[in-house]
């Protein structure tokens, strides 16, 4: 039963997290070009991508507080807990959209918001390789901030 | 016994990525024929992550197999992973059903058109959606089939 309510529970964030994503970038991205080329595409896809990654390492700690409170007997703060880490990882993957503008410019000199208008695939490809990395390296670090927060039993030894 | 081992991983191997690509084959058949860039993607990351949910569940229901196998009960050790290798098949089918839901929810294109059109927008955001799903489930979906099987 409690492997049931997992696999739903994961399923029901996993869409709400990738819609509202997808919706909310999708709209800033609007605002900061004029049309959609291929630059634009491949910044996009490398933003959800990194997400997507966050979301992976995020779930395990979810599914770690799930099973942890369903034994305990709190199918309440089992959602609570996972809801509180699903959000958790939709601000951080957030920021780390924003971070990546930020670091982008200390790497290239040019001005991003022209280069994307302009389709320079080079910075789209530089902001979306920075983005993944940044994913793959801090992802496992949230996912085990997240994990500290379940109340185990600390052992006798 | 490895050999045996060998061989049965081989021969599943083939059967459940041949199965899925026939399953999937006819949704991007019908968009377009023959395939584009774009469709070409999304079905390329269909079937790898189908592969992926196969390779998750593969260690556990190997090592159930060869339990069954060790107590001389073959018949009922191929029964159980069989059943197990069904819902990996069915899981698959779900998220790739799912993922076409995710897209009509948060997109307002008509998909198979822009699919055909090439558009690789539409193809990238299905297929990350789809490998971001298996990942994200596939794990759990392992310890759902195993704990059935206990």
């Amino acid at each position: 039963m409690k492997e049931f309510l997992n696999i739903l529970i994961l399923l029901l964030l996993g869409i709400t997290y990738l819609v509202s994503f997808t919706k909310v970038i999708s709209a800033h991205l609007n605002k900061l070009v004029s049309q959609r080329n291929n630059a634009i595409i491949a910044l996009y896809l490398s933003v959800i991508a990194s997400s997507g990654i966050v979301l992976i390492e995020v779930s395990k700690a979810i599914s770690d507080a799930i099973m942890f409170f369903y034994d305990a007997g709190g199918i309440g703060k089992s959602l609570l807990f996972s809801t509180l880490f699903f959000l958790g990882a939709w601000v951080y993957s957030f920021a780390q959209f924003h971070l990546s503008f930020l670091i982008v410019s200390f790497l290239t000199k040019e001005d991003e918001k022209s280069a994307l208008n302009n389709n320079h695939m080079e910075v789209a490809l530089l902001h979306g390789v920075v983005l993944v990395i940044l994913a793959f390296l801090v992802g496992p670090s949230l996912s085990a901030l997240a994990s500290s927060f379940i109340p185990y039993p600390e052992l006798p030894f | 016994m490895e050999i045996l081992s060998v061989i049965a991983s081989l021969i599943i191997a083939v059967v459940f990525m041949f199965a899925s690509y026939f399953v999937y084959r006819n949704y991007f058949y019908a968009i377009i024929f023959p395939l584009n860039a774009a469709t070409r993607l999304f079905f390329v990351a269909v079937l790898f992550g189908s592969g992926v949910t196969l390779i998750n569940y593969h260690e556990a229901g190997m090592l159930f197999m060869k339990y069954f196998v060790e107590k001389k009960n073959i018949a009922t050790g191929i029964g159980i992973y069989s059943i197990g290798l069904a819902v990996c098949f069915a899981f698959n089918v779900l998220m790739f059903r799912t993922t076409l839901l995710v897209h009509k929810i948060s997109h307002f294109e008509n998909e198979k058109a822009e699919l055909a059109k090439g558009n690789f927008l539409i193809a990238g955001t299905h297929t990350i959606t789809f490998l971001v799903l298996i990942f994200t489930l596939s794990g759990p979906l392992i310890q759902l089939i195993l704990s059935l099987i206990q």
